[in-house]
């Protein structure tokens, strides 16, 4: 069964991204803020998108992913490997902990449940001062090579090699989630989000099943906060700020909630965008108070969707004989 | 001992200024079922109002009076001109373009005064401090809980004495049936939200004076809101104004004596008040 | 082979109160294994509080549940499926946007137990799943329609649908909530003649208001009225009885 990842078209398009994105954003250093959103959102999405849940607690996981990798590299002098496990340890307890208090509540109780915990995490982490740095955020991370039994694979001290760090994370982590989304797990998720009540009613202990997945949010949330903190040398407190779950979800829905490669777009969207208008308006922030109105109104499938209605549309009229067609489906057979 | 009382009186009217944007949220919630995250946004305006009008016509009580009618009117121009199409959406995208526009109100705002923020004086009939033997207090702060207390008197009149609080009240029960009563079920929604924005406004104007204008202030109002109305009970008066109280005067005895706890307890609370009692103080189940 | 019927579902003293309102009063009754039992009675009678505790919707207040000799009173709603009780809803709740076929087939899934956390497998894959579902899909006659949104059927093959999701649970007890509920005349004969056929594999308990359904089908009728039994016996039978006709009629006046 491992003979195949992915499907093909699935495998190409997330390869493709990782290998175009630095050739054509203006920086290998933007790049990697992109790939490291697209993972933030990809984790943000499997809930929003494929469980249905709205949480405000990307920021948590995001946060402490970071806190974690920063400190474990420069207080216990592991490898990046160690970093990264130490993110993922931390992302996974604290998924656990929030998630399974605050799925005890469903709809807008359970949204102001995870908005809760978010800001007592950000508070805490502002109290715990001496060890994260408090309002100056956890400062000198080191970003030592990546080795593997003493061979040196990527010696991260460049952009490039930072980058390939990132792309590499994403791969991976891209291919677990499609598999997880097209997987029994995914499917019930997706029968979860459509109609809980069913879903208990054919014998699916949804609860269980809302934990997991809040815990495989948080872990993947977790790897990107873990990669930011390598990437800037530097893990700001702004990490575990509510605000940062409110651009992590901006970015997911912004994308589309309907598909992986949603998550993609939107995170790609929102650094470049704001980046290159930030540097050219100041107040870039009032367009993308625009956009989310627009797309709040107008086109909920998000930038994904109109992707897809402009693939079909020109599928319509230069209809190619035999292609493979490649769809994202969230619910069909 | 006098620590605590300016503490405890601070608390006060911090706490009348939450109930205040608490309360707006709370209904707007509780009978439209619609997550308003615009609500710090009328705040902030609010508060940015009071400083330009009252730097024009150096009168504090024209922009009490005119600021936050000002601000009622455009939320009722976001609401039926786009604002109404989504209440029936799912919670996300309401969020989604209630962010949207608080990042456009938020930009204004510093398009037009800049990105720092600015001093507020309180008006020159409650300059000063009021001195009683060896305690002092600012005269505008007392002025604050005064005021704030006539309004909410008020409002509770608005609510248990008048027609529309009546549909009000009847409309955070069952929206489905006032409608069924044949009383038009958009003009209560807009009308509920202007009336919501117009507080949360009014809030800003009083709150000025305080803690100043400044653009970013708009999420912590925002936040706070949704504290104090998660622990007074979603859609409830009297929660509000219990919820604000208890707020404003925890947080501001807290600061005193373990300022960093102070705010992970808040929160500490709200998730306790989730998870045991959802429905609040006093909110319905 | 016993040539004794056992019991599938017996329920002993069952009440519920709701704060001063009692809505079930001491009801008993036994369900005999492959036999069709309804349970009808005016409105208020107590029916869908009863079906509440039978699914685990509810939690009465005191009395037992019993399936299959074991005592289920307080067992979750989601093992209750997984224990072999399968249920339709009186007001259709499916999957809309999901297949027919993956709606059946996630029924299915759901009792495979931990293969259904399996993350990493396409669910294809999950033979039992899939060759339940189309068992399933087959008996209902939705074959044509595998590949149709649920949201987008009709009414009546959204009732089928309804029933179809209780049977790819696998159950050995079915418990259909007015499994004819809007449906016209020639869906209801189909419905009617499907849930005959059930019973020979089945055991059903039913909760109905069409009287005619009920009556032709039922090979035991129990009478509800205000919270208690009021009276159980053949179609005959209750057709007949007098207390039968005064509670609806009463009720109706």
């Amino acid at each position: 069964m491992f003979g195949r990842l992915l499907p093909a078209p699935a495998m190409l398009a997330s390869i493709a991204a990782v290998v175009v994105l630095p050739l054509i954003l203006p920086s290998v250093a933007m790049a990697t803020e992109v790939v490291v959103f697209i993972i933030a959102t990809l984790g943000c999405n499997l809930l929003l998108g494929y469980v249905g849940l709205l949480s405000f607690g990307q920021a948590i996981s995001f946060g402490v992913g970071a806190y974690a990798c920063g400190l474990a590299l420069i207080h216990l002098h592991i490898g990046v490997w160690g970093g990264l496990f130490a993110a993922l340890i931390c992302s996974i307890i604290a998924g656990l902990v929030v998630g399974a208090l605050s799925i005890q509540k469903r709809g807008i109780y359970f949204v102001m449940l995870t908005f809760a915990f978010s800001q007592m995490f950000y508070f805490i982490a502002y109290a715990m001062a001496e060890v994260t740095g408090g309002d100056n955020g956890l400062l000198n991370v080191p970003r030592p090579p990546l080795t593997v039994f003493g061979v040196t694979l990527l010696s991260l001290g460049t952009p490039l090699s930072m980058y390939c760090l990132a792309a590499i994370v994403f791969l991976v982590l891209f291919v677990f989630l499609h598999r997880l989304v097209a997987s029994p797990f995914g499917s019930t998720l997706i029968a979860i989000r459509e109609n809980e009540e069913r879903a208990i009613a054919v014998g699916y202990n949804t609860r269980i099943f809302k934990i997991i997945a809040f815990v495989i949010s948080s872990w993947v949330t977790g790897m990107a906060g873990a990669l930011y903190a390598l990437f800037l040398n530097f893990a700001p407190l702004s990490n575990i700020d509510v605000s940062m779950s409110e651009r992590i979800i901006i970015m997911t829905i912004v994308g589309g909630t309907n598909s992986l490669f949603g998550s993609v777009l939107g995170a790609t969207f929102y650094v470049v965008v704001g980046n290159l208008l930030a540097s050219v308006w100041p107040r870039w922030l009032l367009v993308l108070g625009i956009i989310l109105i627009v797309v709040a109104g107008y086109l909920r499938g998000g930038l994904w969707s109109g992707v897809e209605w402009t693939w079909q549309r020109l599928r319509a009229r230069w209809p190619v004989a035999g292609a493979v067609e490649q769809r994202e489906d969230r619910g069909g057979a | 001992m006098n620590l605590y009382l300016i503490q405890v009186l601070n608390g006060l009217g911090i706490g009348m200024i939450y109930f205040l944007i608490a309360v707006g949220l709370s209904v707007i919630f509780g009978i439209m079922n619609f997550v308003n995250f615009a609500h710090g946004a009328f705040y902030l305006l609010g508060a940015y109002l009071c400083y330009a009008i009252a730097a024009a016509t150096d009168s504090f009580w024209l922009a009490l009076a005119v600021g936050p009618l000002a601000i009622g009117a455009l939320a009722w121009a976001a609401e039926t001109r786009f604002l109404c199409r989504l209440y029936r959406v799912e919670h996300m995208y309401q969020i989604l373009v209630t962010l949207g526009l608080a990042l456009v109100i938020q930009e204004l705002v510093v398009l037009i005064w800049g990105p720092i923020g600015t001093h507020v004086s309180a008006p020159a009939l409650f300059r000063g401090v009021l001195s009683y033997g060896d305690f002092a207090y600012p005269k505008y702060r007392l002025f604050v809980i005064g005021f704030s207390a006539v309004l909410a008197l008020t409002l509770w009149l608005l609510l248990e004495r008048t027609r529309y609080g009546a549909i009000l009240r009847a409309g955070t029960e069952s929206t489905e049936m006032v409608s069924l009563l044949g009383i038009d079920i958009f003009r209560l929604f807009s009308l509920t939200f202007a009336l919501g924005a117009y507080l949360a406004g009014l809030a800003g104007v009083l709150a000025a004076p305080i803690r100043g204008a400044e653009p970013f202030m708009g999420p912590e109002a925002l936040t706070i809101a949704f504290v104090v109305v998660v622990i007074g009970g979603m859609g409830s008066f009297a929660g509000a104004l219990a919820g604000g109280l208890l707020v404003g005067v925890v947080q501001s005895v807290m600061s005193s004596l373990w300022s960093e706890g102070a705010n992970v307890m808040i929160y500490v609370a709200m998730a306790l008040v989730i998870l045991l009692r959802p429905r609040g103080l006093f909110g319905r189940t | 082979m016993s040539a004794e019927p056992r019991t599938a579902l017996a329920v002993e003293g069952l009440t519920k109160r709701f704060g001063g309102f009692a809505a079930l009063k001491h009801v008993s009754f036994a369900v005999r294994e492959h036999s069709i039992h309804s349970l009808i009675g005016p409105n208020g009678a107590g029916k869908t509080t009863l079906f509440n505790c039978l699914t685990g919707a509810l939690k009465p207040s005191a009395g037992r549940v019993v399936f299959a000799g074991r005592d289920i009173t307080h067992l979750p709603p989601h093992r209750r499926a997984r224990i072999g009780m399968g249920r339709s809803f009186q007001v259709t709740n499916l999957f809309q946007n999901l297949t027919v076929f993956e709606s059946l087939r996630l029924a299915a899934q759901a009792q495979t137990g931990l293969a259904a956390l399996d993350f990493v497998r396409p669910k294809e894959l999950l033979r039992r799943a899939v060759a339940n579902a189309e068992v399933v899909l087959d008996r209902l006659g939705l074959g044509p329609y595998r590949n149709t949104k649920a949201g987008e059927l009709s009414h009546g093959r959204q009732r089928l649908l309804e029933v179809g999701l209780a049977l790819a649970v696998g159950p050995s007890l079915l418990l259909l909530d007015e499994p004819t509920a809007g449906m016209g005349v020639e869906d209801i004969g189909a419905m009617k003649e499907l849930i005959a056929t059930l019973a020979r594999d089945y055991t059903i308990v039913l909760i109905e208001h069409n009287m005619r359904v009920v009556l032709d089908i039922s090979d035991m009728i129990t009478v509800m009225h205000l919270g208690e039994v009021l009276v159980e016996g053949r179609s005959d039978a209750v057709r007949r009885d007098d207390r039968v006709k005064a509670a609806y009629l009463g009720s109706e006046g």
